[in-house]
């Protein structure tokens, strides 16, 4: 039980990661994206939005790339904190915020964008800084952009694989998530236990779409 | 005072670190090529069942496990199908120390219950037969020399649209079990499993076939597992190991 | 010559409904004057309260507040810092804070108690302070809103077109409520309305614009029977 366990603690400790931390990038990109008008800024955007239609593989190939024990990043982390990048938790933990950043970032420029303009210059006329009214007025005004940003990362993550498959492997305890178990355990022919985590995955997802749905309405009502 | 706080959490710190580090010295990670997972699977068991060390086993196509190997992957041992990918880890300066033969494994063909026939040849040549399975012989060596024989028995235009490929045993074995194969091109692990289910095996055999040599190497790793590492690799090559292979069916090198 | 509180002498490009215009215009507000900005739609109205609000910057010239300058090529002091209350045409309240809150929000430092309480009741808003604005008619979405920008006691009102969405009798009512305020607080106002009626009541100077320039300006009357003149001729023509 608790080596079936295993992997799914992991996929639940590499979403809540994963979330927590695109949490933070999300509002803050949100508040650089939409406050602030400057060059280059639809590059920015449309290099977020690039794992969307990017295949995993591809993002999964630069990131391996890129972490390598030899390359200049993954030499310079495992220098500083002394652990490496590829094939280990941090590496799937680097890949699935990357891989999941539109999916955080898009719902809360398109709710932050959605608002009237009037509300933040309201707010400005008021003697209020863009700090300020982001937080105070902005923010408050987007909180079902911010659910459905956090539950779909969330979702994203533990339904993630390619990218896992690619920088993490298959490592008991660091990189084998619920998504590669199946794979796993389909490869050792252990089938009724590939079978389990298929289902317990299949109705953590439809739990997530009727939380989706019932927060809409939720929300909606507020 | 604060310094002292620090200097104690930064010991509590490094001590923790190294008790992880001993931990994890209890256990080595083998990559093992697909063929080989069944009796390595025996094996793991039998060698923790004897010594205090934890033996995790990572399967996967051969190929695929060198380039995680080179890109930097964890193993402590790396078991594999094909010596071209032996050759290309120790090219790249991962190796710690020469490889080593462990069995030679054979090609079966394992065709579905139903299909009637006792001839390789003439059973693929059969109508019924619409699906072979076949690991890839870009990645896989039982795959590739799979083919030579297909080539060899003129069947390789014959059968071209039939094929379907995995990109390794493990997947040919998996079309195996959800029945969406009619014929496969596996190893002998399969047949001498408890896992082989329902259809039946017949061997590949032809004088110029030679058996798939399965070597195996320990790898150059930061941890502390090369002493678990050299245990399991001599106990891969003990007495009882060479048992289970045999068990599985494949030939063992002569003893030295 | 009353001592100008507030000049404008800038360029502005802007579009309005797909169309391209170009604002140059000159104008001073004297301390406590209330201007009332008139003309077609897209003559510029609302990009010059923006100009002044510092919500949009001038493409050349200089926007001052008595010796300080707002916008200036080399210069440009945001709106949070100009001390200034702005009710937009559509009110802009905050959909997440009730009435109070709303208010609330404009004040600077601390909400003095005893002003937001001669705001609610000068404005015949005591009995909403709990609701939400989506729950409030237009009428009471203009009295909040005006209560809002007035809680700073700013030193500059801009006014965009603030009655346009009220009828008849509560522009009249709001109208006072709003004069009353503003005597009180000695603020300069400008206010850019279509409604000739209202700018001949509120204001004591009448800018008129067309296509982004200033065709006319005075007192109120002279203003209107200019435009009045102007507006016969051209039935005469046809």
């Amino acid at each position: 039980m608790e080596q079936f366990m295993a992997p799914l603690w992991l996929s639940l400790k590499l979403a809540v990661f994963t979330t927590l931390i695109l949490a933070l990038v999300g509002v803050v990109s949100g508040y650089v994206l939409h406050m602030f008008s400057f060059r280059g800024k639809s590059l920015i955007r449309a290099i977020i939005a690039l794992p969307l239609v990017l295949p995993p593989t591809v993002l999964g190939y630069y990131l391996l790339v890129a972490m390598q024990p030899d390359s200049f990043a993954g030499g310079v982390f495992e220098k500083l904190f002394g652990v490496r990048m590829v094939f280990s938790f941090y590496g799937i933990l680097l890949g699935s915020i990357v891989f999941s950043l539109p999916f955080m970032v898009s719902p809360i420029l398109s709710g932050l964008d959605a608002l009237p303009k009037s509300l933040r210059e309201a707010s400005f006329t008021l003697g209020k800084t863009r700090l300020q009214t982001f937080f105070k007025v902005l923010v408050p005004n987007i909180k079902s952009s911010l659910f459905a940003a956090f539950i779909m990362t969330f979702a994203h993550t533990i339904g993630e694989f390619g990218v896992v498959l690619m920088i993490g492997g298959n490592i008991p305890g660091q990189t084998r998530v619920a998504s590669i178990a199946i794979f796993h355990e389909m490869e050792a022919m252990n089938y009724d236990v590939a079978n389990q985590y298929a289902l317990v995955l299949l109705v953590f997802s439809l739990v997530i779409i009727f939380l989706v749905q019932w927060l809409q309405k939720r929300i909606a009502l507020w | 005072m604060v310094n002292r706080d620090i200097a104690t959490r930064i010991h509590i710190t490094i001590f923790l670190m190294l008790l992880c580090c001993s931990m994890m010295a209890q256990s080595i990670k083998v990559a093992v090529a697909s063929n080989l997972l069944l009796p390595m699977q025996a094996i793991e068991k039998k060698f923790e069942s004897k010594y205090p060390y934890e033996v995790e086993l990572i399967p996967g196509a051969s190929g695929t496990l060198t380039s995680q190997i080179i890109n930097g992957a964890p193993y402590e041992i790396f078991v594999s199908a094909d010596d071209k990918y032996i050759d290309e880890v120790i090219d790249k300066d991962k190796a710690h120390g020469g490889p080593q033969i462990i069995c030679f494994g054979t090609v079966y063909l394992w065709v579905k219950s139903g299909i009637a026939g006792d001839d390789p040849a003439a059973i693929l040549k059969q109508e019924k037969v619409k699906s072979i399975g076949l690991a890839h012989p870009d990645l896989a060596p039982y795959g590739k020399l799979s083919r030579d024989w297909l080539e060899v028995k003129q069947l390789g235009v014959l059968v071209h649209d039939k094929i379907v490929y995995g990109t390794s045993i493990g997947q040919v074995n998996q079309y195996i079990a959800a029945g969406s194969v009619d014929a496969a091109f596996t190893s002998n692990s399969l047949k001498f499993s408890q896992k082989k289910g329902e259809g039946k095996f017949i061997k590949i055999e032809e004088i110029w076939m030679d058996p798939i040599p399965q070597t195996m190497l320990i790898l150059k790793t930061d941890g502390p597992g090369l002493f678990v590492a050299t245990l399991f690799k001599d106990f891969l090559l003990g007495k009882e190991s060479r048992r289970i292979f045999q068990d599985f069916g494949y030939e063992l090198p002569v003893a030295e | 010559m009353v001592e100008a509180a507030y000049s404008l002498d800038c360029t502005k490009k802007y579009a309005d409904r797909g169309r391209s215009f170009s604002l140059e215009a000159e104008l001073t507000l004297s301390k406590g004057s209330f201007t009332a900005l008139m003309g077609p739609s897209g003559a510029g109205k609302t990009t010059l309260l923006r100009l002044l609000a510092g919500l949009e910057k001038p493409d050349s010239g200089v926007i001052s507040a008595s010796e300080f300058v707002w916008s200036s090529p080399s210069a440009f002091v945001a709106p949070h810092l100009r001390h200034i209350g702005y009710v937009f045409q559509d009110y802009a309240l905050f959909p997440h804070l009730n009435v109070k809150a709303n208010i609330q929000y404009g004040f600077r430092e601390e909400v003095d108690n005893t002003w937001l309480e001669q705001l609610l009741t000068v404005f015949k808003i005591q009995d909403l302070i709990n609701d939400r604005p989506a729950s409030l008619s237009g009428g009471q979405q203009q009295r909040v809103a005006l209560a809002r920008a007035l809680a700073a006691k700013p030193a500059l009102l801009l006014l965009d077109e603030p009655m346009a969405a009220l009828d008849f009798s509560l522009r009249n009512e709001i109208r006072g409520e709003l004069k009353q305020m503003l005597g009180l607080l000695n603020t300069t106002a400008v206010m850019a309305t279509h409604d000739l009626l209202e700018a001949t009541i509120l204001a004591d100077h009448v800018v008129w614009l067309e296509d982004g320039k200033v065709v006319r300006e005075g007192a109120p009357r002279e203003v209107l029977k200019a435009e009045l003149l102007r507006l016969k001729e051209q039935t005469r023509d046809i």
